[in-house]
This record gives C-alpha cells, sequence and structure tokens, in this order.
C-alpha cells in the first residue's frame, strides 16, 4: 500500500496518542531502564515513551521469537496416549518506536518462518503485532552501519511497517502504509493533521547529507563477494574463531538470527513440556550428531559457516535479502572484536597488503 | 516480556545482566549495555545462566535419609531434624565440632548469617566460604583497597600489562577482553603461563614457564626479574598493571609473590588486579574466619551451602563418614548432597535477593525475578530459620543497599603489531610429564550450575590432553589417541591432540586438581 | 494453520530385534483419519517423538504401499533411540513428517537399479526396494549389495533371504569379518562389484551406510563410468525441528530435511563443506 496518507502528529500529542493505544493492545515502547539501558518493552504509562531513544540491545524480533518458549505440554494419563497441549501466544502488540533496521528483520523472519512449513508460534505473534517505525535521521549510536547493508535508514512503502514516523522539529510525520496502521491513526483522528509542503520539504532537508552521517564504510557487498566465492583462507577464520568466545550473543541479538534447540522437559515421566530455545552455531554441539560424528567440530569452521549463512548469495536468494541490517548489536555483544564490522574490515585487507590491522593481524612465527 | 537486572552468578566479574521473564518463568537472559562490566556483553556461562532454574532435577522438597533410603519431609520437620541434630554434636563434642561450609556464591547477607550462626551459635571458626581460596591474611591489604588495587577499567587503560595464567578467555572473559582491548590501543601486554592460549598468542611476549614453580619468589626492582624486557618495559611504563588470579600458586609462594608485587608498586601509578574466581569470593572472604579443611577429622557436624566438595576432593568422602550429622542446601542432588542426612532444597540466584561483591569490591544487588519451584527457599530464609531456633540474634537477611555508579570507560580502537618470543623451560626428562591443573577451569567443569545447564553439557562432553609434538614424538603418540595420565594419587584419560601451545614436559589439564608428577601412556 | 511442531500419536504394533543394538518397530496412528490420509515415499523421515526425552530423525524402513501403519529400524545411538530401545508393543510414539526429498523412483523407471547398502543404511534402502518391488515389471535389472561388519550386525536377515530367492533380482551380500557359520564373502562392499556386471549408462546407483563406505562406493561407481547425477546416496545431520527452521541440518545453503535427505553425487560435490 502506497505511502501517500502523509500526516504529522506533535511531539508533546504522542502521550496521548499512545494511550489510546494502549486501550487496543499491549504497546512495546521506548524508554530507559537501568544504567540508561535503551530499551522497548511494555509500557505502563503513556508518559513514559519519549522517542528519543536509541535502540534496545534486545532486538524487537525477540518478542515474536522469544528466548525461549513452550511448544505444547503432554500428560500421560491411565495407560492412555499422551494428551498434547499446544501454547499460542495471542496477545495482541503494538510496536512503538521500532527502528527501520528492525522492521526489515522482522519482515525477513516473518518470511522465514512463513516459508515452506509455516510456524504457527510466530506467526501468531506476527498476525497480533502491529508495527509503527521510527526513521533515523542520523544514526543513533556509534556502532550503526544499516546504510551499508539495505538496513535502514528509512523504509519504503511496502518494506512492512504498518506506520513510519520520521522526526522533524517538536513533530513527527505520520507515513502510514496499512490499513491496519490506518486504523491506528483513525482512533485519535484529533491528535494527526494532514502534512504540508513545508513539512515534506523538512523532511527532505533532513534526510540531505545522509551519506556523510551514515557510515558506508562496512564493504557489505564485498564481504558477499569474498564468503559466496570461498575466497576468505582457512587461516583467517582459525584467526578470527580463536579470538571467538562462543558466548552466542552475536547470534543471540542478531535481528536476523533464527536458529533453535527442541529440548523436553519432565520431572517425572507423566507430564512435561517441549521446549523451543535460541541456539547458535558457534557451538561443537550445534552439529555433533548423536554418533559422536561431528561435521564441525573446531570453531574455525563454525566461524566460517556462520558467515556463508549471513553474507553469501545462495542465501540471499533462499531469504531474499543479506542477512545482516547493520544494526551494530554484535559489536556490542562481542567482547572479543570479531563481529560482523571487524570481520568485513579483515575481508576488505584481503585485497591489499595491511599496513596495519588488529592487533593480531599478523600471526608471527613461533620459534623456541 | 519483562526485565529484572541482576548479577551473574558465575566468575568474580559480576557482569549486570536482565533476567527475561514471561509467564511466571525465566525465558532467557541478555546483558545491560550500559553496566560497567558487562557493557551488553556476556560470555557463554553468563548467557546459558538461566537454564538450570527449571531443570528438571531441581530440589522442591526437604529429604531426611534414614537407614539408607530418603523420604521427602515436611520444612518443620527437617528444621527441627537440623536443629536437634547440631545441639546434640555441640553437647557431645563442642561447639568446634560443628563446621559451616559455602560456595563462594552464596550472598553477603548468607554469608553473614551463616558467620553468626557458626561464631555467637557455636562459637565454630570451622567455616569456609570458598572451595578455591581459604584464606586472605596473606594478602596485603593495599592490593585489595585504595590506590594500589586496580579495577576492571584500570587493565584497559594500562600501558604495560603483566598477567599471570591461561585461560581467561574461558575463567574472566570480561578480563580478557579489556586486556586485549588496551593491547589493541597500544599497551604492551606481557603472559606468564605454561600455555600458550589465544590471549598469550596476542601478547607482546609470552614467558611460557610453569607459573607454579619457577616463578621467582623475589619479583622485585633489582630483584630476579624474568626477563630483561619485563624489567625495561616495567621502568618505562606509566601505568603498569599486574594482573593475578588468587590461588594460582601454593600459599607460601603466593604470600611470597603478593609481596614483591607490594614491593613493586613503588611510586608509579602501578595497580594490580587480584582476581578472585567466583561471583562472591571477595564478599565471602572478607567475612571468613579461622580455617579448617577436608583433613579436619574434629568436625561431627557439617552444614554444606550449595557447594559439593565430594565431587572433587577424594578426601571429603572419609570425612563425611565420621559425621553424625551433614545437613546440604543445594539446588541439585550432588554427590555431596546424596552423603548428606539431610537434603534442604535452596533458590536460584533468580530466585532471591542480596548482594554481591565483585573482584573488584563494587557490591551489587541481586533482584529475584520468579519463585523457587516447588518448596525451595533462599538459602538466607533457610539460615535465618535455623539462627532463630538456635536463638542466634539475627541480621535482616533481605537489606540490598545500592551500589555505587561506576563512569564507563571509553573504549577506542587502535593497532599495534604482535611481537611474540617464546621462553620455554620444560621438565627435565621426558617421558615424565608435570601436571599443572587448570585450578580455574576445574572449578567451573565440577560446578553444579554448568553441570545442570544444557548447552555447557553439550559442549564440554570431550576430554582431551594437549602434548608438545616433540614429546608425542619421543613417546610415540598420535592425535585422537586416548591415554591415560597417572601420578602419585591421580589417574584419568583424555583423548591426545598434538599443540605446540604447551610446553615441552608440561601438561595443563582441568580434570584434576593433582600437581606433580605424571606419567602418560596409550589406553588399551 | 496447521501445527508443524505437535506430533500424531503412533503405537507401536510390533517389535523386532535385528542386531544386539538396533529394532525394527511398525508404527501404526492412534487417529482412523491420520492413518488414512498419511502417505509417504521412500527416502524421507519422520521426526520420532518419545515425550520427556525428545525428537530424533528415522528414515522410512519400509515402502510406501503396505497400508497397514509404517516401520522404522532404529539403532541405539543418543538419548531419544536409546529410551525407545525400552519400548514394548503397545507404546506410544509422537510421528511428525513425512519429511523431506524422496528417491528419484519416477526418474528409474524403465532403467536398471543397482542398491549398495552398508550395515545400518540398510533401512531406508529397504523402503526403497519395497517401493521397486511392488512394481516389478516397472524397472530393468535390480541388484542389491549389502555389506555389513559382521555376520551379527545384518539387518533384515529375514528380508535378505527372501529377497535372495526371488527370481527377479540378484543379492549379493559380504561381511568385513566373518564367523564360524558365515559361508558368504568376506570382504568390504565394494569387493561385490567385481561379482556383477552392469551396464552403467543405463542404471540408477543409490547407497547408504557409514560415511567412509559411501566414499568408496562412489569413488568405485565413478570409475565404473556412472554419471554423477545417477549416483544417489542420502545425508545424516543432527537435526532439531525437521522442517527447515531450527539449522542445525544446513549444509552449504541447503537444509538435509527440506533439500535433502537424498542427494545426487553431482548435488554433494557441489557443497561448499564437506559432508
Amino acid at each position: 500500500m502506497a505511502a501517500t496518507a502523509v500526516k504529522v502528529i506533535q511531539k508533546d500529542a504522542l502521550p496521548s496518542w499512545v494511550a489510546t493505544l494502549m486501550t487496543e493492545a499491549v504497546v512495546i515502547g521506548p524508554r530507559r531502564g537501568p544504567y540508561q539501558d535503551a530499551q522497548l518493552a511494555p509500557v505502563t504509562s503513556a508518559q513514559q515513551v519519549d522517542l528519543d531513544y536509541t535502540h534496545d540491545l534486545l532486538p524487537p524480533t525477540r518478542y515474536l521469537l522469544p528466548p525461549s518458549e513452550v511448544l505444547f505440554r503432554f500428560q500421560f494419563q491411565n495407560g492412555d496416549g499422551p494428551t498434547l497441549t499446544p501454547e499460542y501466544d495471542e496477545r495482541r502488540r503494538i510496536f512503538f518506536g521500532v527502528r527501520s533496521c528492525d522492521v526489515k528483520a522482522l519482515r525477513y523472519q516473518e518470511r522465514f518462518f512463513q516459508r515452506d512449513f509455516p510456524d504457527i508460534y510466530v506467526g501468531t505473534r506476527v498476525r497480533n503485532a502491529a508495527v509503527i517505525s521510527l526513521a533515523c535521521t542520523a544514526p543513533p549510536l556509534p556502532t550503526c552501519f544499516c546504510a551499508c547493508c539495505d538496513g535502514g535508514p528509512l523504509l519504503r512503502p511496502g518494506e512492512g511497517c504498518d506506520i513510519q514516523l520520521i522526526p522533524l522539529e517538536g513533530r513527527y510525520l505520520v507515513e502510514v502504509d496499512s490499513e491496519a496502521g490506518e486504523r491506528l491513526v483513525a482512533g485519535s483522528p484529533e491528535l494527526f493533521r494532514e502534512a504540508t509542503g513545508a513539512d515534506l520539504s523538512k523532511r527532505d532537508v533532513a534526510f540531505a547529507g545522509m551519506d556523510q552521517r551514515f557510515s558506508t564504510s562496512a564493504y557489505l557487498a564485498r564481504g558477499i563477494a569474498k564468503v559466496t566465492n570461498d575466497a576468505v583462507p582457512a587461516a583467517l577464520w582459525e584467526e578470527l574463531a580463536e579470538g571467538c568466545i562462543g558466548c552466542g550473543g552475536c547470534s543471540y541479538l542478531c535481528p536476523l538470527c533464527t536458529c533453535f534447540t527442541v529440548v523436553d522437559r519432565t520431572r517425572n515421566g507423566k507430564t512435561g513440556e517441549r521446549i523451543r530455545r535460541w541456539d547458535h552455531c558457534l557451538l561443537a554441539g550445534f552439529t555433533r550428531e548423536a554418533s559422536g560424528h561431528n561435521p564441525r567440530a573446531e570453531r574455525g569452521v563454525q566461524f566460517k559457516r556462520r558467515f556463508f549463512h549471513k553474507l553469501s548469495y545462495p542465501y540471499m536468494q533462499r531469504e531474499g535479502r543479506p542477512g545482516c541490517v547493520g544494526c551494530g548489536r554484535c559489536l556490542t555483544a562481542c567482547m572479543m572484536g570479531v563481529d560482523m564490522a571487524a570481520v568485513l574490515l579483515r575481508f576488505r585487507e584481503l585485497s591489499r597488503k595491511p599496513k596495519w590491522g588488529p592487533p593480531w593481524a599478523a600471526k608471527p612465527k613461533t620459534s623456541p | 516480556m519483562q526485565r529484572v537486572l541482576t548479577v551473574c552468578p558465575y566468575c568474580s566479574c559480576g557482569c549486570g545482566l536482565y533476567l527475561l521473564v514471561d509467564g511466571g518463568d525465566v525465558i532467557g537472559v541478555m546483558p545491560s549495555a550500559g553496566h560497567p562490566v558487562s557493557r551488553g556483553s556476556l560470555c557463554m556461562k553468563g548467557w546459558t545462566s538461566f537454564q538450570h532454574l527449571r531443570h528438571s532435577e531441581r530440589l522442591d522438597s526437604p529429604w531426611i535419609r534414614r537407614n539408607g533410603t530418603r523420604t521427602r519431609v515436611p520444612w518443620e520437620q527437617a528444621i527441627a531434624h537440623t536443629v536437634e541434630g547440631l545441639e546434640s554434636v555441640r553437647l557431645r563434642h563442642g561447639g568446634g565440632a560443628v563446621g559451616f561450609w559455602s560456595s563462594a556464591r552464596a550472598t553477603n547477607e548468607e554469608f553473614s548469617l551463616l558467620q553468626q550462626i557458626a561464631w555467637e551459635g557455636f562459637e565454630s571458626t570451622a567455616v569456609r566460604f570458598d572451595p578455591v581460596i581459604h584464606t586472605l591474611d596473606h594478602v596485603p591489604a593495599s592490593l585489595l583497597e585504595g590506590p594500589r588495587a586496580a579495577r576492571l577499567d584500570d587493565v584497559q587503560g594500562a600501558d604495560l600489562l603483566v598477567v599471570f595464567g591461561q585461560g581467561f578467555l574461558d575463567h574472566h572473559p570480561q578480563v580478557a577482553s579489556r586486556i586485549l582491548k588496551a593491547r589493541g590501543q597500544g599497551a604492551r601486554v606481557v603472559v606468564i603461563s605454561p600455555y600458550r592460549d589465544a590471549l598469550a598468542e596476542r601478547a607482546t611476549l609470552h614467558i611460557q614457564v610453569p607459573v607454579s614453580d619457577d616463578v621467582p619468589s623475589a619479583f622485585t626492582n633489582g630483584g630476579d626479574w624474568l626477563s630483561e624486557r619485563l624489567r625495561t618495559w616495567w621502568g618505562e611504563a606509566a601505568r603498569p598493571v599486574v594482573v593475578y588470579p588468587l590461588k594460582s600458586l601454593p600459599l607460601q609462594r603466593e604470600t611470597a609473590l603478593l609481596g614483591a608485587f607490594e614491593s613493586l608498586m613503588g611510586e608509579s601509578g602501578a595497580k594490580v588486579l587480584l582476581l578472585f574466581p567466583c561471583a562472591n569470593s571477595r564478599g565471602a572472604l572478607h567475612r571468613r574466619a579461622g580455617m579448617t579443611g577436608p583433613g579436619d577429622r574434629a568436625l561431627r557436624a557439617l552444614v554444606v551451602v550449595e557447594e559439593n566438595p565430594a565431587a572433587w576432593d577424594a578426601r571429603f568422602r572419609d570425612l563425611a563418614r565420621d559425621l553424625d550429622l551433614l545437613v546440604v542446601l543445594d539446588l541439585f542432588l550432588t554427590e555431596t548432597a546424596e552423603l548428606a542426612h539431610l537434603v534442604l532444597p535452596s533458590a536460584g540466584f533468580a530466585e532471591k535477593g542480596g548482594t554481591f561483591t565483585n573482584t573488584e569490591g563494587l557490591l551489587q544487588a541481586l533482584q529475584p525475578a520468579v519463585s523457587p519451584p516447588g518448596e525451595a527457599r533462599p538459602a538466607g530464609a533457610i539460615l535465618a530459620e535455623l539462627a532463630g531456633r538456635l536463638g542466634v540474634r539475627q541480621v535482616d537477611s533481605t537489606s540490598k543497599p545500592s551500589p555505587p555508579p561506576i563512569p564507563v570507560a571509553a573504549v577506542e580502537g587502535a593497532t599495534a603489531t604482535a611481537e611474540l618470543a617464546l621462553a620455554s623451560r620444560a621438565a627435565d626428562d621426558p617421558p615424565q610429564f608435570r601436571h599443572i591443573p587448570d585450578r580455574l577451569r576445574h572449578m567451573w567443569l565440577k560446578d553444579t550450575l554448568l553441570r545442570h545447564t544444557d548447552d555447557w553439557q553439550r559442549e564440554h562432553q570431550d576430554r582431551w590432553v594437549e602434548v608438545h609434538p616433540e614429546d608425542a614424538n619421543v613417546l610415540g603418540l598420535r592425535p585422537g589417541w586416548m591415554v591415560r595420565i597417572a601420578g602419585d594419587g591421580t589417574e584419568f584419560q583424555a583423548v591426545v591432540r598434538i599443540s605446540e601451545r604447551v610446553g615441552r614436559g608440561i601438561l595443563v589439564t582441568p580434570y584434576d586438581l593433582f600437581e606433580g608428577l605424571v606419567q602418560v601412556e596409550r589406553s588399551a | 494453520m496447521e501445527n508443524v511442531y505437535l506430533p500424531h500419536l503412533t503405537r507401536i504394533a510390533e517389535v523386532r530385534r535385528e542386531t544386539v543394538d538396533t529394532l525394527t518397530y511398525l508404527l501404526r496412528f492412534a487417529d482412523p483419519g491420520v492413518a488414512r490420509s498419511f502417505t509417504f515415499k521412500p527416502g524421507q523421515f519422520v521426526e520420532v517423538s518419545v515425550f520427556g526425552v525428545g525428537e530424533a530423525p528415522i528414515g522410512f524402513a519400509s515402502g510406501p504401499s503396505n497400508g497397514d501403519g509404517f516401520e522404522i529400524t532404529v539403532r541405539a545411538m543418543g538419548s531419544v533411540t536409546r529410551a525407545l530401545q525400552r519400548f514394548q508393543p503397545g507404546g506410544w510414539v509422537g510421528i511428525r513428517g513425512p519429511y523431506g526429498n524422496s528417491f528419484p523412483l519416477e526418474e528409474t523407471r524403465g532403467l536398471d537399479v543397482l542398491i549398495v547398502g552398508g550395515g545400518i543404511g540398510l533401512p531406508p534402502l529397504r523402503s526403497l526396494i519395497e517401493a521397486i518391488l511392488h512394481e516389478r515389471e516397472a524397472f530393468g535389472a535390480i541388484s542389491i549389495l549389502y555389506g555389513a561388519r559382521t555376520p551379527q550386525d545384518r539387518v533384515y536377515k529375514g528380508e535378505l533371504e527372501r529377497w535372495k530367492n526371488r527370481g527377479d533380482l540378484l543379492l549379493l551380500e559380504t561381511v568385513d569379518v566373518g564367523d564360524e557359520s558365515w559361508t558368504g564373502s568376506v570382504g568390504v562392499v565394494t569387493t561385490l562389484f567385481a561379482r556383477m556386471s552392469m551396464d552403467p549408462s543405463k542404471t540408477v546407483a543409490f547407497t547408504c551406510g557409514p560415511p567412509i563406505m559411501i566414499k568408496f562406493v562412489i569413488q568405485d561407481l565413478l570409475k565404473l563410468g556412472f554419471p554423477e547425477d545417477r549416483i544417489v546416496s542420502t545425508l545424516e545431520r543432527t537435526m532439531k525441528c525437521g522442517v527447515g527452521k531450527c539449522g542445525h541440518c544446513a549444509i552449504g545453503s541447503k537444509y538435509v530435511c527440506v533439500d535433502g535427505p537424498v542427494f545426487t553425487y553431482k548435488q554433494l560435490k557441489d557443497l561448499p563443506e564437506p559432508p
């Protein structure tokens, strides 16, 4: 649906709008937590909402695919077969203030889970979610690199939000992009006015010079080429992987990572549940088979595999876009400096002789 | 999904993490981005710290063992039985025969209670609050507090780092991270360890020695420096920081080394980071008084709080046999709990309040996010009830002082080339090897919570030992072979990997605490 | 929307012991509606649930035209398959599926068939063999070569006899190590190639078994002149969902549970990681 209906809402009218939204659904909106942590979390009072925030370290996609969830409970009784009771999350949510990178990731996940064998758990949550996004006129964090990855900072019509908010001075442009978005605006008509030509040209001014503000140095395209062509030396994968402690932070916090494991839990064998829980591929246990055979036992090949999944052309074809939106969360999560941006930088240096690199770039010959 | 801020229960870094709660369960965790220690990251232990909470083997009611069988009993009966048993031992053998042991994961409030029960209830000094470190008496106070005591961020801001030991990426990753960042900003990093791990590989200089033996006790200005280069660099540095994990050396050598550190500090801006092993080791050891070890035959009753000595101390089973009463508080039926007369189910870190003191001395509060399962109760509540019945004056175990704010250090990126030198001092004649226990990794392998964490167990299924290629040649060992490693009173098996990271004649493993000469031969 | 993670319930109708650690189970759906509508093709697999323990991906071991339930043959390896060993007839087992692709049966019509199985690789091939024998006249010459480590490790001892006694196919067996009662060949399964003749230009070869055996079988088939897309095998990977979501079975840009488990040698060659 084309974003033809552009409106404007004043900044100080936001709490009133949020208050109305809160009567319809849980509003997952921005607030500051302890240690000034930016969070997109259930809003308990409309006054809490303050769009002057960066982004949540936990991506909003984790509301749709939570860190762990019960798939079903089972119960054996009287020698009959078990009764299986699935649990679906039908809670209605309105996401308020989602960054463009996270909206693209959300739709990526929606497509991923819808394909082949549709996932009813994610599908139920997506069906019950509305998304009001917040475009970035400047990178909210120094770790952002969305412009390198087709991850933002703006959403075009049809890219998956119900409403896109664009910050101007003292007000927001409100670009409605779906029927659901229409309804969310129609609920408080007095708070919105039509955008004028002046508003729209202010928007253009806000986005002029974006190239300067948004870094384009992550060289994702080069990374895609190198990984697709298997042109990264094994020694580099091993060196990067050696710094990796397998914490999983990059995968847990990546808005496009979807891997999970499934485990059963029971205290007495008669009742219990089957749970799905986030998992990550930088672990030997991820691919170890029951026989003990492990096709990816060493971290070097696990690391190579993860970047193949994120960056290779076959996966881009399969999933419709590269596996990175440049949100920068892995740069924060990785305490060892082997995140996406660091890895892309190393790829870039493969094409030229580095004068300098990260401290461990040149692996010296060792001799006693 | 709610977020409850608390503190990681594993190492002494004390990362701030949020428990993610939905439907009354902790469904995940995530790091706090603004927290001064975690800064948005966690290690594998932190990320998986919620998995043990609803493990199917969580204890959920008290048990009594009578005539070889275990029966569930109500709390009232369990508490009464405990109190009677302890008082009976006091009457017959004196209060000093009652011991109180705890892991270093108990909160400061729980330690306070335990200590009060021990002193005021029994006049007992048989108190042990950390499985690895038993006393801080030998540690100079100036290295623990004050201008010479380093904070974690001092590590990152150092221009010279002298780091003792290996495995920081495993046991204190936030420290390893800061060392690497300092390196990236141009700091010189000297690693002194028997094993060239990933951190040593990236150091400016790796002095490959068995720390337990060849580190001179006089490590001082003008004294016997391990390397001329190190002495020069120390003189040139404006902000040198020494990083030393406590209990890396036997007590005497450690005392000498710490004394040497103290005299090294001098006029310069030098600092020392003494690394404690566990989440509340530092909090525990401040409250410790007196010392007793597993060989102490005077004990006739023992209360063990969330610790599992039976899993790694061969002498514990003998001790347990002589006890009239062994009471264990824990989340799981550990080997120690199997030996107990009474097992009291306790709450996990996400199910209670209290405070931890991290290795820097930073005081942080836990927040409970969910209820413990079944009838399990926080150890503090159990101890408070015992204290009441024993007539001991109680301290409010629920006080939560707020931690002082600490400014977040800025992170710069820069580079330097790596320059690596190896000085290998091997044992004189293979095929005898010196086995050097990796104590901290050993501690984690035996950790009760990690043994009930799916992802951790899935990861640590294989046992392997690295052997230097020249040693492997002499012994005729090939990679993938199972070998038997045996010494005086120790024996275990592992799969061989050939690696130049370990010095000649040295084996570094986390599978046994034995320190000394071993033979290696292929298993049948 | 259907819930692909919710198993259907089956009951074990029969348990047969194949070897010391391998059992064959005949499973029937508890719900007659499901039983009627359930179809599958040889090469596909199901996710088998032992509630409270977990799931394991197991290939169909019987032909699709049996009608009365289906069979799986399971070797005790991990927690699920070990738990299954204790199950008796009447036991409840969850089943999700059928998943995966199937052996290219249609494309093989009119051609000769060579089936080379090793050890516990025979079960999925049995599903293929039964489907082929169900329409014997649609296929050319059929040769089955089976190798096991020892005579005790042979699965489907009964079927092997029955197949041998049919007049319309060739069955050759060998073991790595014989015993007193074994009168057949001793040697690896590739030694059987010398004892038969085939025309690679009109034969499709299907092979399943331990990875090392497959490697040598494929080597020999290529030497004999088999085109790369007429050598068909299967891949195994640890799986958690079976429906291409959990990520555990991904290899290159393929998911073994959706794009496989059946692959031609041509496809295997193109994978960016070793199988």
